[in-house]
């Protein structure tokens, strides 16, 4: 291969990599906790910790809440039915200044305490698609560009690699750090190449009609007929009805719903313009045994309960948007793929910190007092071990602040959300002061607020290891709580390791399994 | 419980032919103590890898359907492949055993000629 090429291909590895790498970490991360989403949410709203309900509640039993929702005149309500991922129900609807989020007992129907958190589908969720900034958009794009340097850091990571042949299976844990550090690097890349191929690939398409909005108009007079096509939401009226007309019976619904999908069970129910003469009510079928999200969606006119429409069977190219979207966004139930892809996510931010590191190694000796290097210094401490240290301050602010806490106009929820932002701003400016200790005590910190975390759980809650391990419904706190104190111990090793390393003169530093 | 240990022996299968693959390499030979195969045993430890994960793939297909199957399949690939590279880089040793069955296939290739030989 001409070498003027493969240079320009490393130039360009190296310095998108260095430029879009902390962007990219906080999505990979943030992607990597949303696989466990439902499951960090029972962790942190212990009130949803309950067992499963053996039938499932009467619609009807919803009603009163629907009702607030029409006295509020929401745009809609909706209810989510418990699954074998999330055991409470989820009521939710719009008002014309906020969003309202209520949960209910899945056997009793009785109204949950509000949990006073965004959890993880309130905040980790939305962060890795929008890095929570959403004025016009702006997040949705940085991902975008972010998601295309990706796939771009992939191909090229692949022209330069000389070796990637005869170095396929090559780890060399006893070499000097720069070398392990590179073959950690190429090992996770070469490695996971599918995975980040395709999850970058499939995030994209998700957005693309925010990138590519051009495309949609080219097919769609009006952008929304795209999106009700795409999320199966055709029945939608277009005009607002007079309002005070009732909503018909949602069980009687249900019955006939069931009965065109030959007994499978609605997932959610949605009611659009709620005590509106237009108002419609729509079931959406449970897909979660298949890896296409297949919007099967019956609807019917809400003030008559009478049958409307039922979804289109789709296109053949929505119908490969759903698949690539499916497996991204992973709403199937298969446990063993589900934590497949948390290792593999892990995987990919080992590739993008290695790589980070990989280029402080190499410049270290060369330009160790040089501005541009200490600010990259900084941004790496910031974006790998900061952005874990920020998240695992947010599980210990929401174990440990009190349930009606209110701080300068502030609500728990917005104060766990403040609590991450500045724990993450404190470790770039730890980053950029403490150079030299930087990744040890950052490494500890991070073993001891994980330990923290899961030892504040038992504490506040009660629900020790040997509970939850033993209670079905409490697998996810246990599975929660493992991961953290097997973070924690890596990454006390770690700390441990980088200490020793640095206490060693100089002189003496030989790597192990090399001889003098 | 069944699908667990089902996923178990996909995993270790393909361990098993992406460990194949790494032992035709001389530098995870000289790590495992074994001597450099023939280009024939080579060849043929390279098909028997091939034909082993595309077996795991049908039959991950088979159980668990054509979405999850593959992706299932795909995910394994990577997982397994690393293992391997973490056993090479760390315990080269556990692999030995391997390494040295391997060298069975040397013994197959004479075979097969010295067949050929006697039918000529």
């Amino acid at each position: 291969m001409d070498q003027n090429f493969r240079r320009s291909m490393g130039w360009m590895h190296t310095w998108a990599g260095v430029v879009l790498g902390s962007i990219l970490f906080a999505i990979f991360w943030m992607g990597t906790l949303s696989v466990f989403d439902s499951e960090i949410d029972s962790w942190m709203e212990p009130a949803t910790r309950l067992p499963a309900a053996t039938s499932p509640l009467p619609l009807e039993t919803f009603r009163p809440s629907l009702n607030d929702a029409i006295t509020a005149k929401a745009a809609f309500w909706n209810v989510i039915m418990p699954d074998d991922r999330q055991a409470v129900v989820h009521v939710h609807y719009r008002t014309r200044q906020k969003f309202i989020t209520r949960e209910f007992d899945p056997v009793t129907g009785k109204e949950l305490p509000n949990s006073g958190t965004l959890g993880a589908t309130g905040f980790i969720f939305p962060f890795h698609y929008t890095l929570e900034i959403r004025l016009m958009n702006i997040g949705e794009w940085v991902v975008g560009l972010a998601s295309m340097s990706m796939l771009a850091l992939c191909v090229t990571g692949i022209i330069i690699h000389r070796k990637i042949f005869s170095e396929f299976f090559t780890f060399r844990p006893n070499k000097n750090s720069k070398r392990l550090l590179l073959d950690i690097h190429n090992m996770a890349g070469v490695l996971g190449l599918p995975f980040h191929i395709i999850l970058t690939f499939s995030g994209l398409i998700i957005l693309s009609a925010t990138f590519f909005p051009s495309n949609v108009k080219a097919v769609y007079p009006n952008p929304r007929d795209y999106f009700f096509e795409v999320n199966g939401l055709t029945f939608l009226p277009i005009k607002s009805g007079k309002t005070g007309a009732p909503v018909a019976s949602l069980d009687k619904a249900a019955l006939f719903a069931r009965k065109v999908w030959a007994g499978a069970e609605p997932h959610t129910i949605l009611v659009v313009n709620p005590g509106t003469t237009t108002s419609r009510m729509a079931f959406f079928r449970e897909c979660d045994r298949q890896v296409v999200v297949d919007r099967d969606v019956i609807s019917f006119e809400g003030p008559t309960g009478k049958y409307f429409s039922r979804s289109p069977t789709p296109h053949l190219i929505i119908r490969a948007e759903r698949f690539l979207s499916g497996l991204h966004l992973i709403q199937f139930h298969h446990w063993a793929l589900r934590w497949f892809y948390f290792i593999l996510g892990l995987g990919s931010c080992v590739l993008i910190g290695t790589g980070f590191l990989f280029w402080l190694e190499t410049r270290r000796k060369t330009q160790n007092n040089t501005f541009g290097f200490r600010i990259v210094e900084g941004l790496t401490s910031g974006s790998v071990t900061g952005i874990i240290i920020a998240t695992l301050i947010f599980f210990v602010a929401n174990r440990l602040l009190p349930p009606d806490a209110y701080l300068f106009g502030h609500d728990r929820a917005t104060l766990e959300v403040w609590s991450f932002y500045l724990s993450w701003l404190a470790t770039f400016l730890h980053g950029w002061m403490r150079p030299r200790q930087m990744w040890i005590e950052q490494s500890t910190t991070i073993g001891v607020l994980a330990l923290l975390a899961a030892l504040l759980n038992w504490i506040t809650t009660g629900d020790h290891p040997l509970r939850t391990l033993f209670h079905r419904y409490l697998w996810p706190v246990a599975g929660m709580d493992g991961v953290l104190v097997v973070g924690a111990a890596l990454a006390l090793i770690t700390s441990m390791r980088l200490s020793r390393r640095a206490r060693l003169p100089n002189t003496l530093r030989i790597p192990s399994g090399e001889h003098l | 419980m069944v699908s667990i240990l089902i996923y178990m022996i996909f995993y270790l299968i393909i361990f098993i032919s992406f460990s194949l693959l790494a032992l035709t390499q001389f530098p995870h030979r000289r790590a495992t103590k074994t001597s450099e195969l023939s280009q024939n045993a080579i060849f043929i430890a390279r098909l028997l890898a091939g034909f082993l994960q595309t077996s795991i793939l049908i039959m991950a297909v088979w159980h668990d359907g054509g979405g999850f199957g593959f992706l299932l399949w795909a995910c394994l690939l990577s997982l397994s492949a690393f293992s391997v590279s973490l056993i090479l880089g760390g315990r080269p040793n556990l692999l030995a055993p391997l390494a040295r069955q391997m060298v069975l296939l040397e013994y197959s290739d004479v075979n097969v000629h010295l067949n050929g030989s006697r039918n000529r």
